[in-house]
Formats: C-alpha cells, sequence, structure tokens
C-alpha cells in the first residue's frame, strides 16, 4: 500500500478561481522517489503542498499512511513529513544551529532544552547534509548551496518518512546540483525517505527518480520511468519546445533544447 | 550567539531591573533615605519618607515599569508575527484608535474622573478596541491574516484615525487642545494604585501567554510555510499573539497615552545583545523594558527640575542614541 495515496483530488487556492488541482490520482509507494512536472502553472507546487498538507482538498481525498491527511495535525504532520522550500527570508539573523534544532520543533514541548538525542538528531542530521563544519555561522552569511544544505538538515532533523523538494537544484550551480542529488538518492537509500520532488530540470529527473508525474492543467498527462514516460515528443508536447534526448548511462535520456516553437506559452 | 553571552545579559538585566525599581524612586525633589523607607524606626517624625515613597512615587514609578514591560513584549512578538523589524506595538493601528478614543473623551468634557472613574482611560481603551476590530475585519474581508494584509491595514486605519484627531484637535478650544496634546505626547502621572495593579495583572496574563508561544515565535520567524512544515499552527498562534499584544498595548495605551519608541527600540537592544530566540528574548525584554521606562521617568521627573519633561520625549531622546550605537559598533555581528 502506498504511503500517500490520492483519489480524484481537487485543490483550490483560497481566494483564487478555479481547481489548481482538478482530479489527481496518484499512489506514492513508500521509500520510492518521485518526480512532479509540467510547465508553469501546471499544478507541481499546489500538488506538492496539498501533499504537505497546507492545502486541504476541496474534492475527492488524499490519504497518507491510509489516514486523512487533513485531520493530522500540524504537529503530527510535521513528524511524518518534512518540507525543502525553494528559499527562505528569516526577518532575523540565525545561526545555522538555530535553524536545524527548528527541524526537532515537532517533537520538544514548550520549554525544556534539547535533550541529548534531539543534539544527536541534530548533529548527524548536519553530518549527512556535509554541513557540520558550519553549525555556528550566521545563515545569512553562507552561499546559496551551503543554505540548501542547511535547510535540508534542518528538513532531516525531523526525522521524517517523507520528504518533499520544491525546485531543489533551482539556485544551485551545476557541481552543487550533482553533490545534491547524490545526497539526496544516499538518504533515500539510508532513512528509507520518500522523495516528492517538484522540478522543472529534465535531467534532474531522469538521474535522481524512480518515477516522474508529467502534470498538465491541473491533471496527470502520464506517468511512469523517466525513460519511458521522459521522451523528445511528449516533452515537446508538454512544454512546447523541442529538445534533443542523448542516451546516457543506463539507458537515461539527457535532453538538449533545440528549439522553442513560436507563441509556446510564456 | 552564545549561551554564556545570553546568560550574563539576561542577568546584568534582572540586576538593573532591580536596582532601578528600588532606588530610582528614592530620587526626586525630596531626597528619601534607602533606610527610613525600608527601615522606619520605631515613633520619631521619619516615616514621612515612607509615605511619600509608597503612596506618591511608588504607583507612577510601577506604571512606568509595567508599561515599559508590555509594550516591550508586545513590540517583540509583533516584529517576529509579522516578520517585519520595523513592526512595533503601534503598527496596527492602536496608538491612533486610543488617541481618537481621548480627543473625544476631551472634546465631551469627560476628561476628569468621576469617582476615581477615569473617562479618559475608557475612551481611549475603547478607541484601541475599535481601531483593532477595523483592522482585523479588513484582514477578514481580505480572507488572509498575511503580514502584510495586517501592516497594510493598520497603516490605513492609523492614517484615518490620525485625521480624526486633526479634525477633533481643530474643533477643540484652546485648554482642550492643550489637554489633547499632553495626553499624546505620553505621561505618566497621575495614578491611583487601584488602575497600577489592574494592569499588573493584566499584562502579566498576557506575559505568560506571549512567553508560553516563544519556541512557536522563532519559527514562525523563518516564514509561514517554513513554520507550517516544522509543525507550528501559524494561524492559530499568530492570532493568539497578536491579539494578546494588541489588548496588552491597549490597555498600556489608555493609562499613559502613546508613550513612543519603547516598543520598537528596546527588542532591537535586546535582539542584539543576545540574539533571537523568544524563549529568553521574551523576559531578558519585559524586564529590560521596565526598566528603561522606570529610569526614563526618573531623568524626565527629576533633572529639568522643577519642571518635568514628558517621559515620551525623553525615550525617542535616549533610546535612539543607544540603538545606533549598538547597530554601529563594528565587534558585535548580529547573530
Amino acid at each position: 500500500m502506498g504511503i500517500f495515496q490520492l483519489q480524484h483530488l481537487h485543490a483550490v487556492y483560497p481566494g483564487a478561481a478555479g481547481f489548481s488541482l482538478s482530479g489527481i490520482d496518484l499512489e506514492i509507494g513508500e521509500g520510492e522517489s518521485v518526480g512532479l512536472l509540467g510547465p508553469n502553472g501546471a499544478g507541481k507546487s499546489t500538488l506538492l503542498r496539498a501533499l504537505a498538507g497546507f492545502l486541504p482538498p476541496a474534492q475527492g481525498s488524499l490519504r497518507f499512511e491510509g489516514k486523512d491527511l487533513a485531520l493530522l495535525s500540524a504537529r503530527a504532520r510535521a513528524r511524518k513529513i518534512a518540507f525543502l522550500p525553494q528559499s527562505v527570508q528569516f526577518a532575523f539573523p540565525l545561526r545555522v544551529w538555530d535553524i536545524v534544532e527548528m527541524g526537532r520543533h515537532p517533537h520538544q514541548d514548550r520549554f525544556r532544552p534539547l535533550s541529548q538525542q534531539d543534539h544527536k538528531v541534530c548533529e548527524r542530521s548536519l553530518e549527512l547534509c556535509d554541513a557540520l563544519p558550519l553549525r555556528d555561522r550566521p545563515f545569512q552569511e553562507l552561499s546559496g548551496g551551503e543554505q540548501q544544505r542547511v535547510l535540508l538538515a534542518s528538513a532531516l532533523a525531523q526525522t521524517p518518512r517523507v520528504l518533499l523538494l520544491d525546485e531543489p537544484t533551482q539556485a544551485l550551480d551545476l557541481a552543487h546540483q550533482g553533490s545534491l542529488l547524490i545526497l539526496l538518492r544516499r538518504l533515500q537509500r539510508s532513512e528509507k525517505l520518500t522523495l516528492v520532488c517538484a522540478t522543472h530540470d529534465l535531467n534532474l529527473a531522469g538521474v535522481l527518480l524512480d518515477r516522474v508525474v508529467l502534470l498538465k492543467g491541473g491533471k496527470v498527462l502520464a506517468q511512469g520511468t523517466p525513460t519511458k514516460v521522459l521522451t523528445p515528443g511528449r516533452v515537446r508536447s508538454l512544454y512546447g519546445a523541442t529538445v534533443e534526448g542523448v542516451r546516457g548511462r543506463a539507458g537515461r535520456r539527457i535532453f538538449f533544447l533545440r528549439s522553442v516553437r513560436e507563441g509556446a506559452r510564456p | 550567539m552564545t549561551e554564556a553571552r545570553r546568560s550574563t545579559v539576561l542577568g546584568a538585566t534582572i540586576a538593573l531591573f532591580l536596582g532601578v525599581l528600588f532606588l530610582c524612586p528614592l530620587l526626586g525633589p525630596t531626597q528619601l533615605s534607602f533606610d527610613r523607607v525600608f527601615f522606619p524606626t520605631e515613633g520619631g517624625g521619619s516615616d514621612q519618607d515612607a509615605r511619600i515613597f509608597f503612596s506618591v512615587r511608588l504607583p507612577r514609578h510601577l506604571l512606568a515599569g509595567l508599561a515599559g514591560s508590555a509594550m516591550a513584549c508586545a513590540g517583540m512578538v509583533f516584529q517576529a508575527v509579522l516578520r517585519n523589524p520595523l513592526a512595533c506595538p503601534f503598527t496596527l493601528g492602536v496608538a491612533g484608535g486610543s488617541s481618537f478614543g481621548a480627543v473625544v473623551a476631551i472634546l465631551l468634557g469627560l476628561s476628569s474622573a468621576t469617582w476615581g472613574f477615569s473617562w479618559l482611560t475608557f475612551f481611549s481603551f475603547l478607541g484601541a478596541l475599535l481601531s483593532l476590530l477595523m483592522v482585523y475585519s479588513l484582514s477578514l474581508a481580505f480572507r488572509s491574516f498575511s503580514a502584510i494584509t495586517l501592516l497594510l491595514g493598520g497603516i490605513a486605519i492609523s492614517y484615518f484615525f490620525n485625521a480624526l484627531v486633526l479634525l477633533a484637535y481643530y474643533l477643540a478650544d484652546f485648554t482642550q487642545a492643550y489637554s489633547m496634546i499632553h495626553w499624546m505626547i505620553g505621561s505618566l502621572d497621575v495614578v491611583e494604585m487601584g488602575s497600577v495593579r489592574a494592569l499588573g495583572l493584566g499584562s502579566f496574563v498576557g506575559f505568560l501567554l506571549l512567553w508560553v508561544q516563544a519556541r512557536d515565535l522563532n519559527v514562525l520567524c523563518a516564514g509561514e510555510e517554513l513554520a507550517k512544515t516544522k509543525g507550528v499552527a501559524t494561524g492559530r498562534v499568530a492570532t493568539l499573539c497578536i491579539g494578546t499584544a494588541s489588548l496588552m498595548t491597549s490597555a498600556v495605551v489608555a493609562l499613559t497615552g502613546p508613550i513612543a519608541f519603547v516598543g520598537l527600540i528596546v527588542p532591537h537592544i535586546f535582539r542584539l545583545l543576545m540574539g533571537n530566540d523568544h524563549r529568553f528574548l521574551i523576559p531578558a525584554g519585559a524586564l529590560g523594558g521596565g526598566a528603561f521606562l522606570m529610569a526614563c521617568d526618573t531623568v524626565a521627573r527629576t533633572c529639568f527640575g522643577p519642571s518635568e519633561l514628558p517621559v515620551g520625549v525623553l525615550t525617542a531622546l535616549l533610546g535612539v542614541p543607544t540603538l545606533l550605537w549598538l547597530l554601529l559598533r563594528p565587534q558585535v555581528r548580529p547573530a
């Protein structure tokens, strides 16, 4: 049985007209890595936020571990589901350690200081993300890649079963993209994490993910393994861009942009 | 910010608070002696010192302490919930609303107390509640409690009430106009112990309610979305904190008038000194804000004798240089 079960899920952003998701049927298995792909406005981020429990279903059902996700409290949810946002703006200066400590928030009561075990979890999370040397640095002074690793460590400190990622490679250079991908694959195995990742990066999808789900207009267009689903023809119909696929290792395709169709959606 | 540094600052603040609390009321036009106030000899004519201390200076001094504490706590909470370093207790239009209530009371000739009940206080409290109600319903109308809706709503409501205050000022005669200005500068004189006790009880409950949310506030500083993913029920925490802080502010302002800058500057002074963990920041700010306003009031009432300086003027004149000095001191990096 899947860890997430979505049946005919509809969701609306508050104040928005019309559904952002209209009728999603999807099952995500435990320990699986799934990518959500599609053009801007296809509903990737919306679906990710629905899985995070921010957007209750307007119609249909969203079950997590067999239970209705909307019925879980924010704390109970945060103990199981972590979310790596695209970027974070802190209102006040904070140290790296303060941010990782936030990951223990759903496990703590109001006042007691961090327990020995909480400390260990935080340190281990930093270590997993190769960020232990950064622990006393001010977060604002770190590079984009380092900030990403710290936020990832903070997410891991929640000891979640599911990690949701919103465009994780967007702000990173090539080398950092690569090391993040290796890190995520390692975590998927060692921590038995389920990864769900909204991304525009077709190549990331090909390398990292077990399965991709193509979204368009709030509906599932196709899904399956990257090699099966991500074909030049489908990419063209999805994005309106002509791409060339080169076979890489293990049959994975790597895409190059050749041309963009006139009048393609902006 | 290291734990040791945090403890040092917290300890120093407690010492400062206690020192200011007990020693400052001894200063004034009549010098009081510590021994004669706290250890009156039996018989003898020396208990006059004790009487001045306990019935004249102490109520005012305690009001200053409570007002400073409540404003500093409220300021910290507004900054955290609205994620805006410029937020202060008056951001949601409380000052404008309560000023409007006060000038209406003055215009209606209700500025003197009848049987110990101050219509001025009552009206300004009502005014503050009115402004909060308006900001709240604006947010409801936009169906969002986002920081930006609250900030913009608060600013709009402030301007609205300020215009009404100016109108009232224009309609008032000379004496009334003088009372209005006097009220709006903010002052701590003429209080009886009853209202100080009520404020003390109210702000203590408020302080506890806010302190209990400290850990949630820490996470909320990281943005609403991240806070949600860390298990903070953001809507509930924000509503509870803003509601409590607003009521505390309204109660203080109704008694003292809108005293400027305490609620903005004291939080920042402590953020710079001890970092941004609200579990320590809120109690430190409560003590520090109290000490700051008590000290300002002591200076205002003693150093410019025989007349007094309005304390609201002094808080800004002393607070702004302190904050700038802390900000510009090169060796302390905000962290």
